[in-house]
């Protein structure tokens, strides 16, 4: 196998810190020792165990502040946990994980009072309490701006009404991150987020759904029966709700994107021992992985330079997610025909990956979103 | 995205061309292309050995003009000038790799560009054609490859210690120039099949020429 198309990668840039080869070295340890094990069993993993085993190992929060509760190692080392997190056999954990360390943790980080800091932020890094991200609703899908979830002004706090449906992790986290609309007020500025402990009088949980994959992430509706909150749970500004939520998508796209790369590259490499190297879909498939992980460093790169990063973000979403499909498949389809392998294990794979084209932003949604960047 | 340095070039390659061979736009009608002349003269004023290390860069700029075919003649003509300088033969085979690779990036850009003008022009049901979902997300998702080659091409722009494959920029590359060229052709409709357009006339290169 020529060493440019898998293996012998240019190091990007970023990640040439010192200590970057030990880090990944000791993330890749750590996961074998904690998360190689929990992909392999059918019990519902225990996240709050997981998490504060990555705390004891510090890798529960590299990308936060020390004073945050974090590891300060920064946002490249970060990256390199979330590639990592595409090694792991088990789609579920590593979206669980993306969805506590990377969608929720940073809001708060970046949005959060010194009080929420600490009541939420640092015992979600400690593994004390588990955080989702309540975003789709029905007729809306991950559509934030046609979200029907109210929020409406009461005393010295709010009341909430309203559905969130297919929410990853609901069934297990003990707060939820919650965006809602305001009335009386003008879009894009009219959305508000809030944090809300799952035990809030007039929240319910609806039944886990049975689904095609992703087993260790279960998803479940979330209703909102007239709910009251106080003002110390709401994050940020009342209006920039939908503002501060894209950008964080455009960010998360891109660790997403990261493993997803990840999650085709260990396909790749198990369906190139059973063909011929020259075999064109294989070919195919890894030109395309060279260029999704191009594309995908490209828009990190952005991101750390505080360049402009949507349309390398939606993009590398795009790609990626459609890559991880493929190759999985691909593997699957040689497992098949050669008697090769672990078929089962590459049954979870492709059901798992199949999860990306989905959530964290469609296919569609990608689509859209670089039409719109670039003013179509 | 707007990559200013390109772009910049992208002027002088396109000042270039106008100043030296007025006539070009007839070269899409069918008119004889001095090949060779334009050839000699590309590499007299972009591969001299003060601007050398940025021949990639002047060759992507060269590749977003319509002339597929003579641009990649020139490409393999600046190969072949290149490895007469001893310094750049041991990274000769890696550099025709991205040379050849550069023009066709310049030309996926060239019709993307066209295509995208030709979309926000015709009307079809009393709007723009690219109001239509269909050729909105057709478009972002040609986008979508356009900015992974592009990020391939750079990525081993900036490491030319690394082996470039050729099959690697070819099963890449060839496969969005086509899609691209199609979906030109498809959504210029009846005027783009005319001999003189832009459409027909990438059509007639990259298909069935």
């Amino acid at each position: 196998m020529n060493q440019f198309l898998l293996g012998d990668h240019p190091t990007p840039a970023f990640w040439k810190f010192e200590g970057a080869e030990q880090l990944r070295a000791h993330i890749n340890k750590t996961f074998d020792r904690f998360l190689m094990p929990a992909a392999k069993t059918t019990t519902q993993c225990n996240y709050h165990q997981l998490i504060a085993a990555l705390r004891s190992e510090q890798l529960s929060g590299l990308r936060y502040a020390k004073e945050k509760g974090g590891t300060g190692a920064g946002l490249a080392a970060q990256a390199m946990f979330a590639e990592s997190l595409g090694r792991i056999p088990s789609g579920g954990i590593g979206m669980a994980l993306t969805i506590h360390l990377d969608m929720v943790a940073p809001f708060i980080d970046q949005y959060g009072a010194p009080e929420q800091i600490e009541r939420f932020l640092m015992p979600a890094l400690r593994g004390e309490i588990l955080l989702s991200h309540a975003v789709s609703e029905p007729g809306a899908g991950s559509d934030v701006t046609n979200l029907a979830t109210t929020a409406t002004r009461d005393g010295s706090g709010w009341r909430i009404c309203g559905h969130k449906t297919m929410i990853s992790l609901a069934s297990l986290a003990d707060v939820h991150f919650v965006i809602a609309r305001l009335a009386d007020y003008r879009a894009p500025f009219n959305m508000v987020n809030f944090l809300i402990p799952k035990d809030t009088p007039g929240l319910r949980l609806g039944n886990v759904w049975p689904a095609l994959g992703n087993a260790q992430c279960p998803v479940s509706d979330i209703f909102f029966d007239d709910l009251w909150i106080g003002d110390d749970c709401r994050l940020g500004m009342p209006g920039m709700g939908m503002i501060n939520q894209l950008q964080q998508f455009a960010q998360e796209r891109i660790l997403s994107s990261l493993r997803a790369n990840q999650v085709a590259y260990q396909c790749l490499a198990r369906a190139a021992q059973w063909t011929y190297t020259a075999d064109q879909q294989l070919q195919t498939l890894i030109a395309e992985w060279q260029a999704s992980r191009a594309l995908t460093y490209k828009a990190m790169q952005h991101w750390l330079a505080n360049g402009e990063y949507l349309s390398l973000s939606s993009s590398s979403k795009l790609i990626s997610s459609r890559l991880a499909r493929s190759a999985s498949l691909f593997a699957l389809d040689l497992a098949r025909q050669h008697s090769k392998g672990d078929v089962n294990s590459l049954q979870t794979c492709v059901a798992d990956a199949r999860l990306f084209s989905i959530s964290t932003g469609s296919d569609e949604m990608m689509l859209k979103s670089i039409a719109a960047t670039e003013k179509y | 995205m707007i990559n200013t340095s390109v772009d910049l070039m992208t002027l002088d390659v396109r000042h270039w061309l106008k100043s030296n061979w007025p006539d070009h736009p007839q070269w899409m009608q069918g008119k004889e292309i001095p090949e060779k002349a334009v050839l000699q003269s590309f590499i007299a004023e972009f591969a001299k050995p003060s601007i050398k290390d940025q021949l990639h860069h002047h060759l992507r700029a060269l590749g977003r003009t319509p002339f597929l075919q003579l641009n990649r003649a020139i490409a393999v003509a600046c190969c072949a000038a290149n490895a007469k300088s001893k310094e750049f033969v041991h990274i000769q085979s890696n550099q025709s790799v991205l040379m050849i690779a550069a023009v066709d990036l310049g030309f996926a850009e060239y019709v993307f560009t066209e295509l995208l003008a030709e979309v926000r022009q015709r009307q079809t049901f009393g709007v723009p054609l690219v109001r239509n979902q269909h050729v909105e997300f057709t478009l972002a998702e040609l986008q979508a490859k356009l900015f992974a080659f592009e990020a391939l091409w750079e990525l081993a722009v900036e490491n030319p210690e690394l082996p470039a494959n050729l099959e690697l920029f070819q099963s890449l590359g060839l496969p969005l120039i086509h899609k691209l060229v199609d979906q030109y052709l498809q959504f210029a409709g009846g005027r783009g099949y005319l001999k003189g357009h832009g459409a027909e006339f990438a059509f007639r290169q990259v298909v069935v020429g």
